[in-house]
């Protein structure tokens, strides 16, 4: 190939017209030729040197896909923070309580029904009805044992009554004479 | 308002009553720790139990009084420490304990009874004027006696039961054992 024809060829590779055997032709030219090209096509000589493989992209199945979802991120941006630090803190304590009361209302004790202890067994209504009786009376005796001493309170009452209608009288007496 | 202040509104105010009600439950939790523990009687009369005394059958000589008694309750608990569970539990601290667990929440001493080596003090919870609970604990060096009467009561009418019924301070509660 000439140097002539080489000028032809490249003139076509830049506008893009070159057959891929043209190409060929050309880097073998480049690779075969030796230090003694003129000095503008050296420059080239990089550019027609590489390997056929490198020079033919091999494109895999996905690539479509691929160049698209780096083109086009679908992912989320990330939200402009409105909440600041303080209310942030607010809102997490405020769950907490809010969880904790929740709990507390689950975690109640059980209603549990009527049981006389030892052996859990369940009473009757007879037997409730006498127990209920028997702990009204037993709470109303000691109620009464202890107003027994408020009774003698109120002897005082009355014998601070009698000490004042005599001072009344002594007073009156006085008065008169 | 704001979400976060409605949260914490919302929050506030349902932990708060919750509290309250958990107070009262605090104290009857201690029913619920003795329950079937050996040398401790607990009964436990639900205010279900109540509704079903309208209509029992019944020949108690006594039943007009009671049942007009029984008629301002609502719940009925009773924890008894007998001489065999007082060697193993001391039956003098439950009572200072549970007496001083119920001073500390909404409850008042109404009276305080020393009898020889044995305490009685009774303690009242009002609401609004009216006596909602009434716990009365006995504590000896033998026995542990801790009842809780709840309803609308009237003290009144709880001690002219026993006038009318005539019974001077027999020990009743022995025969509550039995069951």
């Amino acid at each position: 190939m000439t140097i002539k024809e080489v000028y032809i060829l490249m003139e076509k590779y830049f506008d893009g017209s070159t057959s891929l055997e043209e190409e060929k032709k050309l880097r073998n030219f480049f690779s075969n030729s030796s230090n003694n090209l003129p000095d503008d096509l050296k420059n080239y000589k990089m550019l027609f040197s590489r390997n056929d493989s490198e020079t033919i992209p091999v494109l895999d199945s996905n690539f479509t896909e691929d160049m698209w979802n780096k083109m086009n991120p679908n992912k989320p941006k990330s939200k402009v923070v409105s909440f600041n630090a303080f209310k942030r803190v607010l809102i997490a304590a405020a769950s907490i309580i809010l969880i904790i009361s929740v709990y507390q209302w689950y975690s109640k004790p059980p209603n549990k029904q009527f049981t006389a202890a030892h052996n859990q067994k369940e009473m009757t209504k007879q037997e409730a009805f006498l127990a209920t009786k028997q702990v009204l009376v037993f709470v109303s005796v000691k109620l009464n044992e202890g107003r027994q001493p408020m009774k003698n309170i109120g002897c005082f009452h009355k014998f601070q009554n009698v000490i004042k209608k005599n001072k009344n009288e002594v007073i009156s007496k006085n008065n008169i004479n | 308002m704001k979400l976060y202040q409605k949260i914490i509104l919302i929050s506030i105010s349902l932990s708060g009553t919750l509290n309250l009600s958990a107070q009262h439950d605090q104290l009857h939790k201690f029913f619920d720790q003795f329950q079937g523990k050996d040398g401790f009687t607990t009964v436990y009369i639900t205010p279900k139990m109540f509704e079903l005394f309208t209509d029992i059958e019944t020949n108690d000589e006594d039943f007009n009084e009671v049942s007009d008694a029984i008629s301002m309750l609502k719940g009925v608990r009773i924890l008894i420490l007998d001489s065999v569970g007082s060697l193993t539990y001391n039956p003098i601290k439950l009572y200072d304990e549970v007496s001083n667990a119920a001073e500390k929440i909404s409850y008042e001493e109404l009276m305080i009874i020393k009898d020889g080596d044995t305490d009685v003090k009774f303690l009242i919870r009002e609401q609004s004027k009216i006596i909602e609970e009434v716990l009365l604990l006995v504590g000896s060096e033998d026995s542990f006696v801790f009842i809780s009467l709840m309803g609308n009561i009237d003290l009144k009418k709880l001690s002219a039961l026993s006038k009318s019924m005539d019974v001077e301070g027999l020990d009743y509660l022995e025969e509550l054992e039995t069951y």
